[in-house]
């Protein structure tokens, strides 16, 4: 990994003198830096897309695994979400949330769009019992992964356990809402409605848009 | 009071939306909804901020030979252009000449009003001239993917079609435009086919004046789908509706 295109591109543009480098201190800062980026990204710049990518990989990776449950089509999923993100980088509208959650809803489309296509209802059932956040981290996860883990474990926390199965479901799971109603054997609105007073509490608690 | 469907609560759609949850006809209706609600786009961009640190503590070392995959990948791969849009003057930095060129272009042939009612982004001339030359666009929603719009020509009262994302008619039928008074009666304005067009996808057709037709008593538009030579009266159920 030492002699590969990484160090290059990092080293490039690494200084105090570089806004987008000051990397990685919280999610504030990786979401400045995200931003910086994508902005360039836009303009066809491969080296800001290449150190995009050294920010957001992991979550775009860990997503696919998450959603897909097989490490070889994740791996797919996520070269696919890069290869949009790299497309359509022009048609990002800011207006409508930061580059990171543009970027990371690109990957879970990507990673439920691969799902829905599997007819087999017995892949589904299988991935369902396999959903909870706090089951065994991955190997070797970095430091920040650890914190982010944490934070949003303890958001989790907050719900109940309804709202929580819910939103677990519908995003780790892949699940459209009438699918978790189905599942959970309760009516369509019930589920929206869970869905989204489950969302209201995980951002105030994770102190989304402050 | 956002929608075209008060029936269908958008605002409880949200979250299931941000979680990529909905049915494909329900994120479009919600797409649009938070075009012309600044309150649910805020509450929408909020929850998908929130579904994205949900993503963040998923995160996980990806495999090593994803990298050079990725970057080899995006060497052969052309980059879209950006869409022009109408929200053009609320665009960011970066993209400030071609924002400003959709400016004078959208001020030029004085759509701004009717553009910022309609839900649409079209990008082709033809459909900027059209949508110049109305005095209402309506935009039809419903149980099919994409947009049918209908402008209503200022001059001359022709209608004409714009369908954006709408599958093209199958050989042997054809879509069906019907204006709704309020008594129910049923009228055709002409029919489509939804033939892929433009830059984004958006087909033009124009359907003309629809003879002693009383724009005023109108109180909906329909589209069905039916044999290729149309119908006198509807036979299919609607697929795209809007007050009128």
């Amino acid at each position: 990994m030492i002699d590969g295109p990484e160090p290059r591109a990092r080293r490039r543009g690494r200084g105090p003198s570089d806004p987008d480098l000051r990397l990685l201190g919280g999610p504030a800062d990786r979401g400045a830096t995200a931003d910086a980026l994508l902005a360039r990204v836009a303009l066809g710049d491969r080296d800001a897309f290449a150190r995009l990518y050294d920010v957001i990989s992991p979550a775009v990776y860990g997503i696919a695994v998450r959603v897909v449950r097989d490490r070889a089509q994740a791996q797919e999923v996520a070269q696919e979400a890069f290869v949009e993100l790299w497309r359509t980088a022009a048609r990002y509208d800011r207006s409508r949330g930061s580059a990171t959650s543009w970027a990371l809803t690109i990957a879970h489309r990507r990673a439920v769009d691969r799902v829905r296509r599997e007819t087999a209802s017995r892949e589904r059932a299988a991935r369902s019992a396999r959903l909870d956040l706090t089951e065994g981290e991955p190997a070797n996860e970095t430091a920040e992964a650890n914190l982010d883990r944490q934070r949003v474990r303890h958001a989790l926390d907050t719900l109940t356990p309804a709202q929580r199965q819910s939103i677990e479901l519908a995003y780790y799971g892949g699940y459209t809402y009438p699918e978790v109603a189905s599942l959970l054997q309760i009516p369509l609105g019930t589920v929206k409605t869970r869905i989204r007073d489950g969302l209201i509490r995980l951002r105030d608690a994770l102190g989304v848009g402050e | 009071m956002s929608s075209d469907h008060p029936e269908l609560d958008i605002a409880a759609l949200l979250g299931a939306d941000a979680l990529d949850a909905t049915e494909a006809n329900e994120a479009e209706l919600v797409e649009r909804a938070v075009g012309r609600d600044g309150a649910a786009a805020q509450e929408l961009a909020s929850f998908v901020e929130t579904a994205a640190l949900l993503g963040w503590a998923a995160a996980e070392p990806p495999p090593p030979g994803l990298r050079a995959d990725v970057l080899a990948a995006i060497g052969s791969t052309r980059q879209l252009p950006p869409v022009v849009p109408r929200r053009a003057a609320r665009r960011g930095r970066g993209r400030g000449l071609l924002a400003a060129a959709a400016l004078v272009l959208v001020a030029a042939v004085g759509v701004a009003l009717v553009a910022n009612r309609d839900g649409g982004s079209g990008v082709d001339q033809e459909v900027a001239a059209v949508l110049a030359g109305a005095d209402r666009v309506v935009t039809l929603v419903g149980t099919g993917p994409g947009e049918v719009r209908v402008a209503h020509g200022r001059d001359d009262g022709a209608l004409t079609v714009l369908a954006r994302g709408v599958p093209a008619a199958e050989p042997g039928t054809t879509y069906q435009l019907w204006l709704v008074t309020a008594d129910g009666g049923t009228r055709s304005a002409g029919l489509f086919s939804a033939a892929e067009g433009g830059d984004d996808g958006t087909s033009t057709t124009r359907l003309g004046r629809p003879a002693d037709a009383d724009f005023d008593r109108l109180t909906a538009l329909a589209v069905t789908r039916e044999p290729a030579r149309g119908s006198p009266a509807p036979t299919g159920p609607v697929r795209y509706q809007a007050p009128w």
